[in-house]
């Protein structure tokens, strides 16, 4: 049951991270007024969030959360 | 003086031309700045503390959450780095042969345009107040204007005197060239009256 409360509030943080991620592409996209910046600003962000992201879901989906759940008496 | 010709914001019309970008004084993004290095101290620090302080997170199932928390963390400080990059880089300032647009971005989901015609200037003053504003020269440049919006300010931008001066010459040139055109019309006039007069 715990382990289902941890899925569903690890995938409202994973959408808001997604959304945030999603509007500052936007603004980079839309209101950079020089292309060179938003070019390399669009990379920077975009390779660190993704790879932070990935990392992430890697380590969440490798934990087994039942276990640590029981082992933590929750 | 910078080059500007390359520079295009969504609100510029055809007809003129980008004679300055100002955003705010960067020792305003280092403060800012200043609760995300904490963060990134926090999770440098928890990171190689943590184990020393609770040998247990070196088991491998605890590690693991460990690791799990850390790089939810830094998505995190990434992610509110940009936020404050985007508010600091977004906040600007242009002068333009004609105008003076002022583009303000608070957060994500607020983004105010107002402008004033060079011609609308009234009065331009400067003001650089406290230690570090003067040490950096950063401060404030407010403009008079006789349009709707009738103050206009420059928020916490470098070399405040230098860009009053710049905006003061702008103003007296576009006077300028405003009388001309005046003059021109009016001589245009006179002549095209003496002509039908004498025919």
């Amino acid at each position: 049951m715990i382990s289902l409360l941890i899925s569903i509030l690890y995938a409202i943080v994973i959408f808001i991270y997604v959304l945030t991620s999603f509007f500052i592409i936007y603004h980079l996209v839309k209101y950079a007024a020089s292309s060179e910046i938003k070019t390399i600003m669009l990379l920077l962000f975009i390779v660190i969030a993704v790879g932070l992201l990935s990392v992430n879901l890697l380590v969440f989906f490798s934990i087994d959360w039942n276990s640590l759940l029981y082992k933590l008496n929750l | 003086m910078l080059n500007f010709n390359a520079y295009h914001f969504a609100e510029k019309r055809d007809d003129e031309n980008v004679i300055a970008v100002i955003h705010r004084h960067w020792f305003n993004i280092l403060q800012n700045f200043f609760l995300i290095f904490l963060m990134i101290l926090l999770l440098v620090g928890s990171h190689a503390t943590l184990p020393v302080l609770f040998p247990i997170l070196t088991v491998p199932e605890y590690d693991g959450l460990l690791l799990f928390l850390e790089s939810l963390f830094a998505m995190l400080i990434w992610t509110m780095s940009f936020l404050i990059w985007i508010d600091y880089y977004f906040d600007v300032w242009v002068i333009t042969s004609k105008r003076i647009v002022n583009i303000e971005q608070r957060a994500l989901f607020s983004r105010e345009v107002s402008e004033v015609e060079l011609n609308k200037i009234q009065d331009v003053s400067a003001e650089v107040l406290g230690v570090i504003p003067t040490f950096l020269n950063y401060g404030n440049v407010q403009i008079q204007t006789a349009a709707e919006q009738e103050k206009f300010l420059f928020v916490k931008v470098p070399a405040p005197y230098a860009l009053k001066d710049i905006i003061m010459n702008l103003e007296k040139s576009g006077e300028k060239q405003a009388e001309n055109e005046k003059a021109d019309i009016e001589a245009q006039a006179i002549k095209s009256a003496f002509e039908k007069k004498n025919s």
